[in-house]
């Protein structure tokens, strides 16, 4: 029997270093591009491209970050990414919860089609609806301005919010929905005061999704805006690759400092974003 | 009575108002070039032509330089498109197809022009179908740039000026050791995939060879493959850079920034990119070794109206202030190339550093060639002609098949 535990032990230990060597490759593969990144950013150029390449500095170079903060159309850039970022999660997750809402709790005429006209919008690749969307927002005269982005990225983000918070709104039972009714909440109230706090985990993964949608954006945020007011950082950044050369300190300063605020959001939520997709992801 | 007054006063103000917005025309400036350089000096040229024409404003569009071709195509298709167009000769013939460009010879006879004709830079005005369809900004004249340390550290106490002289000491650097290799050759299919116009038709036109005659595909003559056979000789005697199928223009010039490579075949706008991000290299810029003749590949800013332009008077005016003498000598010392307006030179040479002086000279007696302006496809061109180097320098074709094989999938590109 003492055998017997002992054989169980070490096979466990065995998996244990098994899996650990594993995750240590995954993080050194993950990792590596963005601490490059960070140790470009900290070096002169003539620096990142000397053989052998050095991984860390041999003195701490900031220009890239100052060139950064010190040009004011950088600082619009990430203001704009921000303001984008947050309108699209504030209307994705408002429009595409009651959305849900309507989904999970109701019958209604045409709503197994509606629905699967929901999911369908996902399997249609974006590329695809560039020049569409492109003549809508011109002839909307939304072009160059930010709400033509907006709403750009909430025909996207927005099949997504319901397909999640449809799911997750499912895993409730229906039983607290009634209890509400029976004390007096109507079908909002019950939506607002009993079943969203519940589904916070849910909200929380769709809003970090949409956000990072947003934030990341390249192609749409290009195709329609022209002026430097109204671009975003992805662009900003590709603003850096020019004809005769690469801006790469100021590049990768810029790139970190774009990627941070959404680095920490994610690690600050991250448990809910894992838990939201687990309860609700899976169920469509 | 009171609010009899106050609408009266509203709407005088607003009639005003509309009367003023009305008569002031704005044009759209798209551009990259804003991205190259600061962006204030381009505004404060904008600001400078504002102040002396009052009834014209000028918004500033400026784009990635990668994505610029493809705005101007989509947003003419849109009806979005900008009036002033940054403009790159290689892209001309497509933007033609399109009917993208206005024939530029009517505002160019004009007589209060602030320019002449004759003192442009001639190459993008040449006429294709039979109109001018763009003006120079300004002029990019490839050079060949030289680290000098390691020039004489193989041995050598002046950089080369014939084919066999780099040869010889493209093999010698690259005997060096230590990752340092003689020349790059950036053969990268990455888009935009233009190493062979950045490095074989330097080398081309030094040797007296061209790849266009007229609007046709004239690949496979006998200069073009003694050209190729020279790189080819490069790659097999060591003395180019490893790696040349996955090198790109931007790598090749970052290489020779830190000291990896010897020579560097690219425009001398470069030289300021060397100077500001490695002072400590020892660096000259010399005239691309020749087989023969001595001519330059130039490239350049251009600057042309869109077709659907509602305001092209005023997009010409604008034109013709980047044309002036004084204007043009600014923006050239700013975008550190040659002006387009080469009446401009002297104001140019007068403020120049030691580099830019080097390259008039080197360039005042030279011939200036530029063929992709006039090449069906140009684009589509440059990767054929990557994707069949590539294949020579591996060893799968000779010269000879390489240039036969560019001839046919050029002229199957453009029929």
């Amino acid at each position: 029997m003492k055998y017997t535990t002992s054989k169980e032990d070490h096979q466990k230990l065995t998996n244990q270093i098994v899996i650990y060597c594993v995750l240590c490759v995954c993080v050194i593969i993950f990792a590596f591009p963005l601490i490059w990144m960070l140790s470009v950013s900290l070096k002169p150029t003539v620096e990142t491209f000397s053989l052998p390449p050095k991984l860390i500095p041999s003195s701490l170079y900031l220009d890239g970050y100052l060139k950064i903060f010190n040009n004011d159309q950088y600082t619009r850039f990430l203001l704009n990414s921000y303001l984008l970022g947050l309108a699209v999660t504030g209307l994705s997750v408002l429009i595409g919860t009651l959305a849900a809402y309507g989904f999970s709790r109701y019958r209604f005429f045409g709503d197994r089609a509606a629905k699967l006209f929901v999911i369908t919008t996902q399997m249609v690749p974006t590329i695809t609806l560039l020049i569409p969307l492109f003549g809508v927002i011109v002839w909307l005269k939304l072009y160059d301005t930010m709400w033509g982005l907006i709403l750009t990225y909430l025909t996207f983000s927005l099949p997504y919010a319901v397909i999640m918070m449809n799911g997750y709104l499912d895993t409730i039972p229906k039983d607290f929905d009634e209890a509400a009714t029976i004390d007096g909440c109507t079908p909002l109230g019950v939506l607002f005061k009993v079943l969203l706090p519940v589904a916070a985990p849910g909200i929380i993964s769709t809003a970090i999704y949409t956000f990072l949608l947003a934030w990341n954006e390249f192609l749409f945020a290009l195709a329609l805006t022209r002026s430097i007011e109204m671009r975003t950082v992805p662009v900003g950044i590709s603003m850096m690759v020019g004809e005769f050369g690469l801006k790469w300190d100021e590049m990768m300063a810029f790139s970190v400092i774009g990627s941070l605020p959404v680095l920490i959001l994610f690690m600050s939520v991250q448990r809910f974003v894992i838990s939201g997709l687990s309860a609700g992801g899976v169920k469509g | 009575m009171f609010f009899k007054k106050i609408f009266t006063l509203i709407f005088a103000f607003s009639f005003a108002w509309t009367i003023n917005a009305s008569a002031k025309t704005q044009i759209e400036w798209l551009q990259w070039f804003a991205a190259e350089n600061t962006r204030d000096f381009y505004e404060g040229l904008v600001d400078e032509f504002e102040a002396a024409n009052p009834n014209i404003s000028v918004k500033l569009v400026t784009q990635p330089f990668g994505k610029v071709r493809e705005s101007i195509v989509t947003d003419s298709a849109v009806g979005v498109g900008s009036d002033v167009l940054g403009l790159n000769m290689p892209w001309t013939t497509g933007f033609l197809k399109s009917d993208i460009l206005e024939p530029l010879d009517a505002y160019m006879s004009k007589g209060s022009n602030s320019f002449k004709t004759a003192n442009l830079v001639q190459a993008p005005i040449g006429k294709i179908n039979g109109k001018t369809w763009m003006v120079p900004l300004n002029a990019f004249p490839f050079v060949m740039h030289v680290n000098m340390d390691l020039v004489k550290k193989a041995g050598f106490s002046k950089p080369p000026t014939s084919w066999s002289e780099l040869k010889e000491q493209a093999v010698a650097i690259s005997n060096l050791g230590d990752g340092i290799s003689g020349i790059g050759m950036p053969l990268s299919s990455q888009p935009p995939s233009n190493g062979p116009i950045l490095t074989f038709l330097p080398l081309l036109y030094s040797n007296g060879g061209r790849i266009m005659d007229g609007t046709s595909p004239n690949f496979d003559n006998a200069k073009v493959v003694e050209t190729l056979n020279f790189i080819n000789d490069l790659r097999k005697s060591g003395a180019m850079a490893p790696g040349f199928a996955s090198r790109t223009g931007g790598v090749d010039l970052e290489e020779f920034i830190a000291g990896r490579s010897g020579f560097l075949i690219s425009p001398g706008v470069h030289a300021s990119a060397v100077a500001t991000r490695n002072p400590d290299l020892n660096y000259d810029l010399v005239r691309v070794p020749t087989n023969g003749v001595n001519a330059y590949r130039v490239h350049g800013w251009e600057l042309g109206i869109a077709s659907k332009s509602k305001h092209k008077e005023e997009a010409w005016k604008f034109i013709d202030f980047l044309l002036s003498k004084e204007v043009n000598a600014k923006v050239a010392k700013a975008s550190r190339a040659l002006p387009g307006n080469l009446d401009s030179l002297d104001l140019v040479s007068g403020g120049a550093t030691p580099v830019m002086k080097t390259q008039m000279n080197i360039l005042s007696g030279d011939e200036p060639v530029e063929e992709l302006r006039q090449a069906p496809s140009a684009v589509a061109s440059w990767s054929i002609m990557t994707e069949e180097m590539q294949s020579m320098l591996r060893g799968d074709q000779s010269a000879k098949e390489a240039a036969s094989k560019v001839q046919s999938r050029w002229l199957d590109l453009i029929s």
